[in-house]
Formats: structure tokens, sequence, C-alpha cells
């Protein structure tokens, strides 16, 4: 199974965690996104997503190496869900295997941050009235 | 000189199609691409200021330089997570 990888089934934490482990680690610290039934005060219905897949693929690659390089960790698994993605259910999965908690912590959310601000995956929010409108992440709007 | 042009989320549903092959001077740079565009799809301009750009799958300023069949991405901000 792939550390980085982007799906269409669900996610499943526990595969994650599953490819992380490490007979070293005293520790897995877990992330699962989950979509939300509203975004500004309007109620969504469904989310979707999309990506430049492979470059997405070598973004979440490069964001594994640097949590390698600042954190002392073992592990770490990135999964993103595309298509539709119902709400309740989860859009993003990471797993960090470390000797101790501190450092998968902070790699877990280290991870989470820098994926919302580098990798090209893109979210369109269905509303009730059947619109649609493409959301980017509160972090990369200008001014 | 050509070169490929991958649109994603609102940009490619302006284009109308994800992928696209563009006809452009030798040493055009980003920047003519998407002016480019701006003058053939309606609603482009409006995007093109929060435009991101990649040239074979590694992020590219405006200035950068396109060369030919390079793989240049154009994206709105992300919003993945």
């Amino acid at each position: 199974m792939k550390l980085f990888r982007l799906t269409h089934e669900p996610l499943e934490l526990e595969v994650l965690t599953g490819l992380v482990a490490n007979p070293e680690a005293g520790a897995i610290a877990s992330f699962l996104g989950v979509t939300r039934n509203h975004n500004l005060g309007q109620g969504v219905r469904f989310l979707e997503y999309e990506a430049y897949e492979p470059m997405a693929l070598k973004e979440m690659a490069r964001i594994g190496r640097e949590a390698q390089e600042r954190f002392e960790i073992k592990n770490i698994a990135i999964w993103h869900r595309l298509g539709v993605v119902e709400i309740g259910q989860g859009s993003i999965a990471i797993a960090v295997s470390a000797g101790h908690r501190q450092a998968a912590f902070r790699a877990c959310e280290f991870a989470i941050d820098r994926l919302k601000e580098q990798v090209p995956i893109f979210k369109k929010e269905h509303f009730a009235d059947d619109s649609t409108r493409w959301v980017p992440n509160r972090t990369n709007l200008q001014g | 000189m050509k070169v490929r042009l991958f649109a994603f989320a609102g940009l490619r549903e302006l284009l109308g199609q994800e992928n696209l092959v563009l006809d452009l001077p030798v040493s055009a740079k980003v920047e003519d691409a998407i002016e480019f565009l701006t003058h053939g799809y309606e609603g482009v301009r409006a995007l093109a200021p929060s435009l991101r750009a990649a040239i074979n799958q590694e992020y590219a300023e405006r200035d950068q330089l396109l060369f030919e069949n390079c793989e240049l991405a154009l994206f709105p901000p992300v919003g993945g997570g």
C-alpha cells in the first residue's frame, strides 16, 4: 500500500495507522478531516474534490520528506479523497508514527497545514439550491 | 512553440476542457499564456490575478519562461484538506 495516495474510496484511518506502524514507535497520531454541512452561513449538500493528480502526489510526498526532516518521526502516510464526498465523511487522512507522541502530533499538524497551502487539490461545494462554488482554503486567499 | 495546458477547478470550467495545446511565441512566459487565455475565454480575466502556475509539475512564477512541449498547469488557490 502506498503512503501517499489519492482515492475515490472512503478513507479509513485504520488503514493508514497500519501503514505507518513501526516496532520502534511509541505513538501513532492521526488526523481525519471531515466535510462540514455549512460554510459561511450556507447549507452544503455535499462536496466534490478534484486534483492535478501527478503534481498533488509529488507535493504530498514532499510534505512527507519535510516532516521527516523536521520531526523525529518514523513514518507518515497522507491520503486524500477525490470525487463526491458526502457530509460527515473523511476527505483527508494523515497518520504519523514516532518514538514519542510530541513529534507525532506536531508532524501531523504540520502535514495538514502544508497540504492546505500547497497541494493542488480543489474543492467544490454543492449547495441545497443546486448552486455550486469552488472554495479555496482560507490561508490561500489574497488580501 | 507548443505548450500543453492543464486547467483545474474554476478555470477548467471556464475553458470547457481540462487539456489544451497553446501555440505561443518562443520565449513566452507564464504570464503570456494567462494573457492569451483572457482574450479567448470569457471570465478568465476575473480569475487571472488569483491563478497559480506550475511547469512540469513544479510551482512556477509569472515571469518564468515556458519551453517547447512543456506541461503548464494553471489553477485557482488550492482547497484540499
